[in-house]
Order: structure tokens, then C-alpha cells, then sequence
């Protein structure tokens, strides 16, 4: 017996003390958070790899590998300027400018301190798992923006003016609105209840707002428009292709959108969204499924079966439904999503033959209009619920507020950014070259060397497809001669 | 065994050593601002870089008279270029229509064909 109890006093010696066990614990947290933020960064490569399929199909084969160089080199220059300067951002202008201390939770204090590229945060710091890998989260969103205007410009802007505008909205736009509007601190957030938990409109609708603004400085491409302002449509090389990439962005997007989430055990009860309010893994990912499902209905139905549209359409849904997701019903995200699917058709339809704009991946109309859409419904249908640190209740006016914050916000940079690319003569390639063909002059190569080459089609306003060469010229011609019709065609 | 390893000791050797000093030291500020020197002329590169290419491609196409000498079919390195291309030279009747509709073998603007359900 004296033996038995020596050696239970023996043991509970070497027993670790609770304090002991809950720092264990709480490193245990720490990693399993990191190892989380890494897999979703791993899965959103798949979104930069959709976006290169996805708009390289949809180019014509004379600007293929032009077309897909553009959403590599995104990630060249995106990430070290969000390193440098995005991320400081993001810490620091929370309350509108860049602010001393930063607004945020007990649990991370002095955030912005930690988001300058010398903190030693940014490095291997093996007190603090965190950081890094939550950069790395927010780098991705980075690139998506940038990736989300490129679709819009193919075949006619130059690579090194595309650059340029990918850093402004990749690494100082979008991250000053998502510090205003997409996190707990942020001025819209703590003043307005601003609700928009899976980035409806700090990430697409932002970006299609910039992407308006480059656009009406781009113009459109040679022979988009004939004389009467109505519109034709370019054959993509590969539709296969296309409809792969966006396959591969919906995957993506299952990573972007569990990289909007958080959990840290020993902090928190559960999950939490941006705002640290709780909410599930499972919610999420349950809404953004029904909502591509509710999306390609509708995209199918208002583009009567067409594949791009109705892929697209999924995009829109899911976009539609990302700003409550955390909060929502699927039988409402069902619903609202298939409104997100035709109204995307719609609005696409009604920017390229309205107003004369040449988007051609409809971005503007996928990402810009259902990203404001996405928000504006939350006004309607998850008013009242407690948004960020202060739990100001979400509502229609704070939405409204938001929107009209990140309206001139991003297209106003966007177009005084292509403006200036265009008062110097490098915004877009030359007419010679457009109609050549990006990749003669950027490659010197055709990059299908085995495949014979037969003549490039376009579809006329009435749906007659025609050989697409004397058109072109027409237009070339138009353009080269101070656009004036009727000019005799060059050769 | 791995569990006697001094990981605490080793954890804060670690944590205190940084490739050019501790944070917010001379070292990481030089080495930040040599990244932004990097990252801007890269892009200054890009811009002068295409530029040139761009222009160069034009003058060949329009048969400008004031092409520069570098021709802009020469091509790029690396395994995807095709070194032949470079020397295979267009005849000067050929060239705008041959660079305007990137259709060597079978334009003609006579022979533009209604491809679908034209009449």
C-alpha cells in the first residue's frame, strides 16, 4: 500500500500542470490553423489555374499563350507588392487612413505593428504561426482580383500595361477596401455593420468595378462593332478549354471561401468568420454548393442553353449568394443565387450591346454587378444580424453605404490608371499586331505548330458566322485612318 | 529520444536568428528596399521590354520605312521557340496582309467565304 501511494505521488510529480498542458493545447490550435490556411492557399491555386484555362480558351488562337502569360506573370508581380505594400495596408488603414495601434481583438494586438515586411512576423517566427500563412490566404484573394480583370482586356491590351493595373488593384485597391469592409475593425464594419463575409463585393464586385473603368479607356477590339454600333462575337479557340478553367475555379473556390473562415480552438468557441462571428464550415460550403446550382439554372435559362453563360451564370450565383453565406438559408441561397444566374446573362448581354462595352468574359457584368448585387441582398434579407467588434446590426443603409464607398473606390483608380497607360501610348497594342496577333510579336511563335491554320470565323449580328479577314481589314482600316468609314482597305 | 531534445532552448536560438538581423534592424530594411528596387525595375523592364518588341513588330507589318535594324521575329529563348522562324523571311508583297489577318496559307480578301448558314 505505502508503495502504491509512493508511486501515485511519484507520478502526479511528473504529471505536467494544467498551465503546462494548456499551452500544449494551444499551440496544438495554432498549428491546426496554420496547416488549415495552407491547404486552402494549396486548393486556390486552382482558381489561378481555372482563370489561365478559362481565358486562354476564350482567346482566339493568335493570342493564346499572350492571353495566358498575362495570368501568370499576375502572381510575378502581385506578390511582391502585396508583400511590401498590400499587406501593410490592410493592417494599418482601418479607420480610412493609416492609423497608429490598430483597432482590433485582445487576441491580436498591435496587428498592424506586424504586417510591416521587416516585422518579424513576416518571417520564420516560431512564436507566432499565424501571420504567415494568413498573408499567403489574402495574397490569393490578391491575385483573383487581378485575374478577374484580365479576362475583360484579352487580345488587345499589352502584357506590361495589364501588369501595372494588377499591382493597383491587386495590392493597394482591393486591400483598402477589404481593410474598411472585410475585417472586424474596419471603419464600415464598427460604423455601419457592413456585412459582405465571403467577399461578394470587396473581391468581385471591386474588381469589376476597376475593370469597368480600364475598359472604357481600352475600347474595344478591331471588328468587335460594325458601323452601326452593333456587336459580333469572336470565336474562342477552345470552348473545352474554357469551360474546363472555370471548372477548376468553382473547385478553387471551395478554398477561398473556407479561407474566409477561422478557427483558433482555445480563443474561440468554433469557426468564425472575418468579422469573429461564428458560423460554421459547413454552412459555407453548403451555400456555395447550392448556389452554383442555383446559378447555372439560371444562367441557362436566360442564355436559352449557351455553355459559356451557363457556367458562368454558376459564377454569378455563388457570387450572388457569397456576401450572406455564413447567415443564409440554402433555400434561400437556392433562390437568390438562380436570380444571380440571370441577371448576370442579362447585364452582360446589356453592357456588351448597350453601351458598346467589349468585356469579353463578361467579367464586369459575373463579378462587378452580382458583387454589388451579392451585398445589396444581404440589406434585404440578413438585416439585423451583429456585424464585427461593436455588433452593429447589419442593414440596408449600412450595405448602402458600403456600396457607394467601394463604387468610386475602385473604378475611379481603374480609370485614371488606364487613362494615363493611354495618354502615354501603352495601354494597348498596336492596330498591326492586334490584328496579327499578340503572340507574332510577343513570342515570334504560333503555339499550335502542328495544327493547320484555317480561316478565323466571326459572328455576325444576325448570327451568320463568316470568315472574319475582311472584316478586320474594314476595321483595321477605319481605326488606322482616324476612323473614318469607307476608306480603302491597306495590302 | 525526441522528446529530451532542448527544444525550448533550440526554439529561442531559433526565433532570435533572422538572415540579416532581428526585425527592424539595418539589414531587413536593406534587404526591403532592395526587393522594391527589384520589383519596380522589373516592371519599368516589362513596360520598356514589350515596348520595344511591340514597336519593332508594327514597323515590319506596316512596312514603315524607319524600321529599326533588330528585327522583331527574332525569337525568344528557350525550349518553346523555334529558332527557324526567325531566318524564314515574308516577301515584301506579302507582308501587310500576311501580318494583318495571320492567315498565310488561304486569305485572299476575294475568297472570303460565308462559313455557315450565309447565302
Amino acid at each position: 500500500m505505502a508503495s502504491m501511494l509512493a508511486s501515485f505521488t511519484s507520478l502526479l510529480a511528473q504529471a505536467p500542470s494544467l498551465q503546462d498542458v494548456n499551452a500544449k493545447v494551444d499551440l496544438d490550435s495554432q498549428v491546426l490553423l496554420e496547416v488549415f490556411y495552407f491547404f486552402t492557399v494549396v486548393i486556390m491555386w486552382l482558381i489561378h489555374v481555372g482563370f489561365m484555362a478559362y481565358e486562354a480558351g476564350a482567346a482566339r488562337r493568335k493570342n493564346v499563350m499572350s492571353t495566358a502569360l498575362k495570368n501568370i506573370l499576375t502572381i510575378a508581380v502581385v506578390t511582391p507588392s502585396f508583400y511590401y505594400f498590400g499587406w501593410y495596408i490592410y493592417g494599418c488603414f482601418e479607420p480610412g487612413g493609416p492609423a497608429q495601434g490598430h483597432a482590433g481583438p485582445e487576441q491580436f494586438p498591435g496587428f498592424c505593428g506586424q504586417t510591416a515586411p521587416w516585422a518579424a512576423e513576416m518571417g520564420p517566427d516560431l512564436q507566432n504561426h499565424l501571420n504567415a500563412v494568413f498573408f499567403l490566404a489574402f495574397l490569393l484573394f490578391s491575385w483573383t482580383t487581378g485575374s478577374i480583370m484580365s479576362g475583360a482586356l484579352i487580345e488587345r491590351v499589352r502584357l506590361s500595361a495589364y501588369l501595372i493595373l494588377t499591382v493597383l488593384l491587386g495590392s493597394a485597391v482591393w486591400i483598402m477596401d477589404a481593410a474598411w469592409g472585410w475585417s472586424s475593425g474596419g471603419w464600415l464594419v464598427t460604423n455601419y455593420g457592413f456585412h459582405d463575409s465571403i467577399a461578394s463585393l470587396v473581391v468581385h464586385g471591386v474588381a469589376g468595378a476597376f475593370t469597368l473603368g480600364v475598359l472604357l479607356n481600352l475600347g474595344p477590339r478591331i471588328g468587335k462593332y460594325d458601323m452601326e454600333g452593333r456587336a459580333r462575337t469572336f470565336r474562342g479557340h477552345n470552348t473545352h478549354m474554357t469551360l474546363l478553367g472555370l471548372m477548376l475555379i468553382f473547385t478553387g473556390f471551395y478554398g477561398f471561401y473556407a479561407a474566409c473562415l477561422f478557427i483558433t480552438s482555445t480563443s474561440f468557441p468554433g469557426w468564425l468568420n472575418i468579422y469573429g462571428s461564428p458560423t460554421t464550415l459547413g454552412a459555407i460550403a453548403f451555400v456555395i454548393t447550392i448556389g452554383f446550382a442555383g446559378g447555372f439554372t439560371g444562367g441557362w435559362f436566360a442564355s436559352k442553353g449557351d455553355p459559356f453563360w451557363t457556367l458562368s451564370g454558376g459564377l454569378a450565383g455563388v457570387i450572388s449568394v457569397s456576401a450572406g453565406a455564413d447567415v443564409y438559408h440554402p433555400s434561400l441561397a437556392y433562390l437568390l443565387s438562380f436570380t444571380g444566374g440571370l441577371l448576370a446573362v442579362w447585364v452582360g448581354t446589356w453592357i456588351e450591346r448597350r453601351l458598346r462595352i467589349d468585356d469579353a468574359v463578361g467579367a464586369v457584368a459575373v463579378h462587378g454587378f452580382c458583387g454589388f448585387y451579392g451585398v445589396f441582398l444581404v440589406g434585404i434579407f440578413a438585416g439585423g444580424y451583429p456585424t464585427g467588434l461593436n455588433n452593429v446590426e447589419s442593414s440596408f443603409g449600412g450595405q448602402l453605404m458600403g456600396m457607394m464607398a467601394f463604387l468610386p473606390l475602385a473604378f475611379i483608380p481603374g480609370y485614371v490608371a488606364a487613362w494615363l497607360l493611354k495618354k502615354f501610348n501603352l495601354l494597348r497594342v498596336p492596330p498591326e499586331v492586334e490584328l496579327e496577333g499578340l503572340d507574332m510579336a510577343e513570342f515570334q511563335q504560333d503555339f499550335f505548330p502542328e495544327f493547320e491554320r484555317v480561316p478565323e470565323g466571326i459572328v455576325l449580328p444576325d448570327g451568320q458566322e463568316v470568315e472574319s479577314a475582311p472584316i478586320l481589314l474594314e476595321d483595321f482600316a477605319r481605326v488606322t485612318n482616324g476612323n473614318r468609314p469607307g476608306t480603302r482597305v491597306p495590302g | 529520444m525526441i522528446d529530451s531534445f532542448p527544444y525550448d532552448e533550440w526554439s529561442d536560438k531559433i526565433a532570435a536568428f533572422w538572415t540579416f538581423g532581428p526585425e527592424n534592424s539595418t539589414g531587413t530594411y536593406i534587404m526591403t528596399a532592395l526587393g522594391i528596387i527589384l520589383m519596380v525595375a522589373s516592371i519599368v523592364g516589362w513596360v520598356w521590354l514589350e515596348n520595344r518588341k511591340l514597336e519593332a513588330r508594327q514597323c515590319f507589318c506596316a512596312r514603315l520605312e524607319a524600321c529599326p535594324r533588330r528585327e522583331a521575329s527574332r525569337p525568344a529563348r528557350g525550349p518553346a521557340s523555334r529558332p527557324w522562324r526567325a531566318h524564314r523571311r515574308i516577301p515584301e508583297s506579302e507582308r501587310s496582309l500576311s501580318c494583318l489577318v495571320n492567315d498565310r496559307s488561304s486569305f485572299h480578301p476575294s475568297k472570303a467565304t460565308i462559313l455557315a448558314s450565309g447565302p
